[in-house]
């Protein structure tokens, strides 16, 4: 069987094919960056998922050599996100399920990156961190649900790496956080910023409003190296707090943020010296993308049912833990 | 010295060893590779200082807490009583089958009341979880406890949980304000809610504890549902 998925919940649009072994047939993408120094606006960003996706739908579709009569599910992103970026999915995904009378159902983000990650990496069960700019948690399973052992008190490590990437003006494109990682290599001095652990939360909210009042102060290059020390390592402690509380001993990184491979070395030497091991990804998967929204919502169609039509909606807020993991059988 | 690995935290490696030919825990902190040394030095120091400072200081209030025996601040190691007979609170809760309400709501209301006394002098344990408390049984004459499971079967023998302790003060700190007392809550009750979803009681009846002892309990958890709120309201982006 044959699953389209949509994910649009925030500045990417894609359209992804997977079968239910998890291969993946297509999974084009498209980005969008509002101008340097800002952010990527809700209206803006919707503008460009309308303009894009059915473009994208034929794309995947000649991709994976096939026609809307070979797909069996329709799956799309439910939530969490930005309202409108979410609509265009959800509006497509409905109409496509009434058009070719096909079933649909709809999916959590997040469980859909810790899914894909579980599939491409072959972990079984993992400690989550799930990085993005939205999001910073880490994710264990525990009695049928993925549950949220940290998360960040206050903004996304992604959002803190974007907004400090605005205030240098450093480019939008292709990533800001990937610009920062650039930077951060030739940083040398580290300049001591704030650093805030609660338990397993964590806060980045003092150590953007610290680093924006010196930014001004010391070059751009050891700014970025010591953001992405101090933030880095206040994600890695959170999760290896998460695995001692919970006696795991894999992490799996998922997220936008994930791809940044000085995280993927701390949390790989972290695990060093615990006699663990990482699971990451790269860009391909780790950046939203429609194929983990495809594949999640075919392994839950395949345990539990699609959903009506009328349940068929989109929410900006949808907790990890609120998903019944029925897929999964321990 | 002689000396073995029983445990490995966040940042410490703990072990059981002896001083003076007692039985000791010793928990040292050790150099992460993974951190900037700099960094990783600021951060060993300044919390092997809020540890024993901060345990020292509740332990005087009366709340029960291993007395720190010796501390090497240059090696990050601190020697402490070790609780023994004992057992986390976490593992109790995921091993020990057919709990009595009894039971339950003794050992949910001494660990409110020991939250409430550390807030009463200021202190966040900042880590409040229930791998960081642990019980010491009351033994009966002539029991001897070998392992986990006997400590959990004289548990329940009992009508009373016994004692319980609080560790791992290494991220705890001094502060009056009602968010960081809020803060400090809520991060315990996430804890309990992920780990022990079944236990769907023992927060609130923490909290009962906490509400008996604590001077400023309305104040601090008017907060808490604030900060509840705040937790739900911020999940908002994918
Ligand atoms: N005084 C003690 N007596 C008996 N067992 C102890 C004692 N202190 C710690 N332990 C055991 O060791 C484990 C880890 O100790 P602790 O929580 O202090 O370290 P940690 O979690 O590594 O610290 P941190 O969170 O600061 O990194 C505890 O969960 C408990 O099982
Ligand atoms: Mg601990």
């Amino acid at each position: 069987m044959l699953a389209l998925g949509i994910e649009g919940s925030a500045n990417k649009i894609s359209v992804g094919i997977v079968d239910e072994k998890g291969n993946i047939l297509a999974n084009p993408r498209k980005t969008y960056n509002g101008p340097p120094g800002s952010g990527f606006l809700p209206k803006e960003t919707a503008e460009h998922h309308r303009a894009n996706i059915l473009g994208l739908i034929d794309e995947a579709l000649a991709e994976a050599n096939i026609t809307m009569d070979n797909i069996g599910l329709i799956c799309y992103t439910k939530g969490p996100g930005m309202a409108n970026p979410l609509s265009v999915g959800a509006l497509v995904a409905r109409t496509l399920s009434q058009m070719f009378e096909i079933p649909i159902i709809g999916v959590n983000h997040c469980v859909a990156h810790i899914e894909m990650g579980r599939l491409v990496t072959g972990a079984e069960n993992p400690t989550v961190l799930y990085v993005s700019g939205g999001n910073s948690q880490v994710i264990a399973y525990n009695e049928g649900k993925y549950r949220i052992f940290g998360e960040t008190i206050d903004i996304a490590v992604g959002n803190c790496l974007d907004r400090f990437a605005r205030i240098l003006k450093i480019p939008n494109e292709p990533a800001p956080g990937y610009n920062i990682e650039q930077l951060a290599k030739k940083g040398t001095n580290f300049i001591e910023l704030p650093y805030s652990v609660k338990g397993m939360d964590v806060s980045f909210s003092g150590l953007l409003s610290h680093i924006e009042k010196i930014a001004d102060k010391y070059p751009p290059e050891d700014l970025c190296f010591s953001l992405q020390e101090t933030a880095f390592a206040m994600l890695v402690e959170t999760a290896e707090r998460a695995m001692a509380h919970c006696n795991s001993n894999e992490v799996l990184i998922v997220g936008g943020v994930g791809c940044n491979l000085r995280l993927q070395k701390m949390v790989q030497e972290m695990l060093e010296e615990r006699g663990g091991m990482l699971h990451a990804m790269d860009e391909r998967y780790c950046i939203d993308n429609g194929a983990m929204i495809a594949y999640t919502g075919l392994i839950q169609f395949l345990s539990s049912g699609g959903m009506k039509l009328n349940d068929c909606i989109f929410t900006q807020r949808f907790r990890t833990d609120e998903v019944d993991v029925t897929w999964r059988n321990k | 010295m002689d000396r073995h690995l029983i445990a490995q935290g966040a940042e410490g490696k703990v072990f059981l060893g002896k001083l003076f030919g007692e039985d000791v825990v010793i928990k040292e902190r050790i150099a992460r590779k993974y951190r900037h040394p700099l960094l990783d030095a600021k951060i060993r120091q300044k919390r092997i200082l809020q540890e024993t400072r901060n345990m020292g200081k509740a332990r005087k209030e009366g709340v029960p807490i291993p007395a720190v025996l010796f501390v090497d601040a240059a090696n990050c190691v601190i020697f402490m009583e070790k609780i023994t007979p004992g057992i986390t609170v976490k593992e109790f809760l995921l091993k020990a089958q057919d709990v009595s309400k009894e039971i339950m709501i003794d050992l949910a209301h001494k660990i409110g009341r020991n939250i409430a006394l550390l807030h009463n002098i200021q202190c966040i344990q900042g880590d409040l979880t229930t791998s960081n408390m642990m019980i010491k049984p009351f033994v009966s004459l002539g029991a001897e406890l070998n392992d986990s499971n006997d400590i959990i079967q004289e548990i329940l023998k009992n009508k009373d949980v016994g004692t319980v302790y609080m560790i791992d003060f290494g991220l705890s700190f001094i502060s009056n304000l009602p968010e960081d007392m809020a803060v400090d809550l809520y991060v315990l009750e996430r804890a309990i809610g992920s780990l022990h979803p079944e236990c769907s009681s023992l927060f609130e009846d923490i909290l009962e504890g906490y509400k008996q002892n604590c001077t400023k309990a309305n104040i601090n958890l008017t907060r808490l549902s604030q900060v509840r709120l705040r937790g739900r309201k911020r999940l908002a982006f994918g």
